[in-house]
């Protein structure tokens, strides 16, 4: 009886897996990744989360004020094997991201690459969003996770 | 709040959540199984005193069959959530839908235990008439409702970055 009790919850609890495969983060509909656009700004903070980590970046406006864009990356463990660690930049860097803008048009996107203020270009690669084109570096090489 | 959040943001615990490969989503994984024990209780009971579900059988039998598992997934929602939490601290704390669904668990939790309470009684009481209770089935339909709306919460935090 118990067995069967235990068994007709594994089966509930298997049906709810069934109907709820994302969690906790959301699909990548919101961006729109045929798109990629540059920004330039100043850092506001660099958020080490997951599932996803997250780039505050304060984007100079045209009212000589800033606008603030969240951008989001993958998660930690994708950005460790691409080079990437917590302590690349630091709130105040200069920075120049290639980013995938988000449908609405609302401020904000999805990272494909940033160049730090020493010049270094440092893509997501293959560990960025599917679909995503092969960033290319500064020289006009693919830039390759890791280098 | 804002500057509690940024040194939690900035420890190494949060430092050491996020970096590992395995961490969240194990935690995901056991947050979905405790969401499908209140969720398969929840609708077990509401829908039981709504008359939809084992309408034979009592209303006190059917509640002491699944309404264990609802409070014992509680404390593994807490401690798996508070985990999670502490894996992306800004994105939770400072997000006004992950504050609704915490206020949505305290009312859910509160609405279930009473829920629970005047069923039992009202079933030993009434026998099976405590099922046609207007006030009841009120509960009912309500306690399903709020657990319902923390389910639509917490998957709205996601999509709420203010900007987002």
């Amino acid at each position: 009886m118990i067995a069967r009790r235990m068994l007709a919850a594994v089966v509930a609890c298997a049906a709810g897996l069934a109907v709820n495969p994302a969690f906790a983060h959301h699909s990548y509909a919101i961006f729109d990744l045929t798109k990629t656009i540059t920004i330039s700004g100043t850092l506001k903070a660099f958020q080490w989360s997951a599932p996803h980590a997250w780039i505050d970046v304060l984007v100079p406006a045209a009212d000589g004020g800033s606008e603030l864009w969240p951008i989001e990356c993958v998660g930690p463990p994708f950005m460790i094997r691409a080079g990437w660690s917590k302590d690349m930049m630091k709130p105040g860097d200069k920075l120049i991201l290639d980013i995938h803008p988000l449908r609405t048009g609302k401020l904000g996107g999805a990272c494909d690459a940033i160049t730090l203020p020493s010049g270094r270009k440092m893509s997501l690669g293959s560990f960025s969003y599917p679909r995503s084109p092969p960033a290319a570096s500064q020289d006009g090489k693919e830039t390759l996770p890791g280098k | 709040m804002e500057g509690m959040v940024n040194v939690l943001a900035n420890s190494r615990l949060t430092d050491f959540l996020a970096s590992s490969s395995w961490i969240v989503p194990l935690m995901q994984t056991i947050h979905i199984l405790g969401i499908c024990m209140v969720m398969s209780a929840s609708f077990l009971m509401s829908l039981r005193t709504l008359g939809l579900f084992a309408p034979n059988q009592p209303i006190a039998s059917i509640a002491g069959r699944f309404l264990p598992w609802l409070w014992w997934a509680l404390p593994i929602l807490l401690s798996t959530g508070g985990l999670l939490i502490l894996a992306e601290p800004k994105r939770e704390l400072l997000n006004p839908t992950f504050r609704i669904k915490v206020v949505l668990v305290l009312i859910a939790t509160v609405t279930t235990a009473i829920f629970q309470k005047r069923l039992i009684r009202a079933d030993h009481a009434q026998g099976r008439a405590g099922a046609r209770n207007i006030g009841n089935k009120t509960m009912a339909a309500m306690s399903l409702f709020v657990w319902i709306a923390v389910l639509v919460a917490g998957r709205m935090i996601a999509y709420d970055n203010n900007a987002l």
